[in-house]
């Protein structure tokens, strides 16, 4: 069916006309209790600690970039990955983690990647834009230096970031979305993991790692107290 | 149990759902822990009454404006490069796949879970078409492998045992497996990651399209969607044409209102938010992104004061979680795509003609669905309503005719009344035992083939209520 006949189908029902401005809304989004709360960055830090351990993340967390780097590497030792994808080095890093990634041999995404030479990394290593205080959730952007399947595919995934990346509300970021679209710069895929890929569909026996990473390592750089 | 779609109403599937004690009680043990789970969620995050009202009055205005949301939501899709089709019936939708699929010279097809491509029985055409398909939600996978359909919106393969997917599984795969949940969930891994790898187009369904922005969010606890649409070259996109939000703003209630309405969890695992195809440069994601946007009797319910709200639903299952009949039949005595209150509802509406017609009587009206529901559908006074329609149009059965006009008689008037009921008080004497009727014959067997029958007291509220005033008055 064309569109202007599939849209008069609902207008007309609801004594409208197509092309009729839509009547004034009198709430949008969230009530004012939640979106007026105080937030502070030793709050968002707490928060987001709490509430991405409680869906079975690890987070471990840095003072300074250098201590970073050497947690990194030897969380990718215990690990003992062979084989670890990144994103581009061109990608949004929020903490430079060049030499460690060079050192481990990460395959590296870019706009010339063929996709199937990740389908069989193990660790999974990208930045974020932003992680929600709230939910324990990471917020990432695609990119062509920041491939979706970097982080979908392997069973564990190491997030770096920093502590001034947190926001409160999943609205706050949702918000920075629609001013990228206001922009033109809405990244074609925005994901927000909170936690490892689970299901319950076994006998109500939850298990993890079904499709997604079993783990997510968040590597976050304390840079605002 | 097999589908019960062919059985020929809802009493009978329920009668011979009943007789399955693992079906029962598996659905008693997943609805208690979902129910139980949601309060607690819903009680830590508070002020859960106001969240519902603010949810109920976001699609309220989104469905009485939608022509308008329907039109930025599609202008902002194509915008981005995605393409819109639009679908007035099923097979209009099922025309489009077919176009989409052919010009790609699509052969295999992964899946993420999605009501509404169960709603036109998508797999079936899609494989009458030639087209190998996999489900790759773990629970729509276990069903797909035994030929059966979902048995609840949330947790479809709920009726299944853990030795029944083993057997499925090896089946599937030709390995022999544990019994494990670990071992069965890692099989799934292992052999849908191949279906993903090998597949031509992805088709997910949309939980809300964003008006403001054109983009699809879709929830999922596995993260099986986001390799649905990021691994074959093209994606199609199913989605019901009332599950529009206006703003990215409204976004944020209902990824409050939706986990913790579905499942009791605070937060959705994964939720996507796709915005087009990939973008220039990108060398992952869809290449071609489709979107089919269907109506198939959606839009026969805008302006109707009575149903317009059931387009408010947002699919999480709450409904189903504490309605004391699902908890009792389970999904498929429903025989619809949708069971629970809110398939009851929806189902007649759907689809013109008998088929589900005696839905609407498998519900007490307790009004549970209603408190439970994260947009406040009235959807105990719907079934009310939609029964009176059934009545209005003729075609109840001659003897349910007869007794309700038997009771009019009777009831209308308070002389035949007090005859009536000191007749039945006497009849009763020879059938009653103990001050109940346990015999399972005549007009009372319905209800004493499971429970006893009260017998009528010696003396009713009427002829009592003289002496209580005497002895009200003697005190005060």
């Amino acid at each position: 069916m064309d569109k202007a006949t599939f849209l008069e189908r609902i207008a007309k029902p609801l004594g409208r006309m197509p092309g009729d401005p839509p009547s004034p809304r009198t709430v949008v989004g969230v009530p004012s209790f939640w979106a007026d709360r105080p937030s502070t960055p030793a709050l968002r830090t707490a928060s987001f600690t709490e509430r991405f351990t409680g869906l079975a993340g690890e987070i471990v967390q840095y003072a300074s970039v250098e201590e970073l780097r050497i947690g990194f590497d030897h969380v990718l030792k215990d690990i003992g990955a062979a084989k670890i994808g990144a994103w581009g080095k061109q990608a949004p890093w929020s903490v430079d983690v060049e030499d460690v990634l060079e050192r481990w041999q990460a395959l590296r995404w870019h706009a010339q990647t063929e996709r199937r030479a990740f389908d069989d990394i193990e660790v999974g290593v990208t930045s974020c834009a932003c992680a929600i205080a709230d939910t324990g959730t990471i917020v990432i952007a695609s990119g062509p230096e920041a491939g979706r399947t970097v982080h979908q595919v392997p069973l564990i995934h190491i997030v770096i970031l920093r502590t001034s990346q947190l926001v409160q509300s999943l609205g706050e970021a949702l918000r920075g979305l629609a001013q990228a679209y206001e922009r033109g710069e809405i990244a074609a895929s925005n994901h927000f993991i909170s936690g490892a890929s689970r299901s319950s569909d076994i006998e109500n026996d939850q298990t993890i790692g079904v499709h997604g990473p079993a783990r997510v390592i968040a590597l976050m750089l304390q840079d605002m107290t | 149990m097999s589908t019960t779609h062919g059985s020929t109403n809802v009493h009978d599937r329920a009668q011979h759902a009943l007789t399955d004690d693992f079906l029962r009680q598996a659905v008693h043990f997943t609805t208690d822990r979902l129910r139980n789970k949601k309060q607690a969620v819903t009680g830590e995050f508070g002020n859960w009454e106001a969240w519902r009202e603010r949810g109920q009055q976001i699609r309220q205005h989104t469905i009485a404006n939608l022509d308008y949301y329907l039109d930025q939501f599609t202008r902002n899709l194509e915008a981005h490069g995605a393409h819109v089709h639009f679908a007035a019936t099923a097979d209009e939708a099922i025309h489009a796949v077919r176009e989409i699929a052919t010009a790609q010279n699509a052969k295999r097809v992964v899946k993420s879970k999605s009501m509404v491509t169960e709603e036109i029985h998508l797999n079936h055409h899609l494989e009458e078409m030639g087209m190998h398909v996999v489900e790759t939600d773990l629970g729509e996978y276990i069903i797909q492998l035994a030929g059966e359909t979902p048995s609840h919106i949330i947790i479809p393969a709920i009726h299944k045992n853990r030795e029944q997917i083993r057997d499925l599984f090896e089946a599937a795969g030709g390995e022999r497996l544990t019994t494990e949940t670990r071992d069965l969930a890692a099989f799934a891994r292992r052999t849908l990651r191949q279906a993903y790898l090998a597949a031509d187009i992805g088709i997910t369904g949309c939980n809300f399209g964003i008006a403001e922005t054109g983009s699809i969010a879709l929830f999922t606890n596995e993260g099986n969607a986001d390799l649905v649409m990021n691994m074959p070259k093209t994606h199609i996109v199913f989605m019901g044409m009332e599950r529009i939000l206006p703003t990215m703003a409204d976004l944020e209630v209902f990824a409050h209102l939706l986990p913790k309405s579905a499942t009791g969890q605070n937060v959705i695992t994964y939720m996507s938010v796709i915005t087009g195809p990939r973008r220039q440069h990108e060398t992952d994601g869809a290449r071609d992104m489709h979107v089919i946007i269907l109506d198939n009797g959606r839009s026969r319910q805008l302006g109707d004061p009575d149903f317009q709200a059931v387009l408010h639903c947002i699919r999480c299952g709450a409904c189903l979680n504490v309605c004391p009949v699902y908890r009792q039949i389970g999904g498929h005595a429903y025989g619809s795509v949708y069971p629970g209150p809110i398939g009851a509802v929806l189902s007649p509406l759907l689809n013109n003609g008998d088929q589900y017609q005696d839905l609407p009587y498998a519900s007490s009206l307790c009004g549970a669905c209603y408190e439970a529901c994260p947009v406040k559908i009235p959807l105990h006074d719907m079934l009310v309503r939609e029964r009176q329609r059934f009545v209005a149009s003729g075609r109840v059965k001659p003897t349910e005719k007869a007794a309700f006009q038997a009771f009019r008689q009777l009831f209308g008037k308070a002389g035949r009344y007090q005859t009536t009921i000191r007749i039945a008080r006497r009849l009763q004497f020879p059938i009653a035992q103990d001050g109940y009727i346990r015999a399972k014959i005549g007009p009372l067997a319905g209800w004493t083939m499971s429970r006893d029958f009260p017998v009528l007291p010696k003396r009713t509220f009427r002829e009592l209520w003289p002496e209580l005033t005497r002895k009200g008055n003697g005190r005060g």
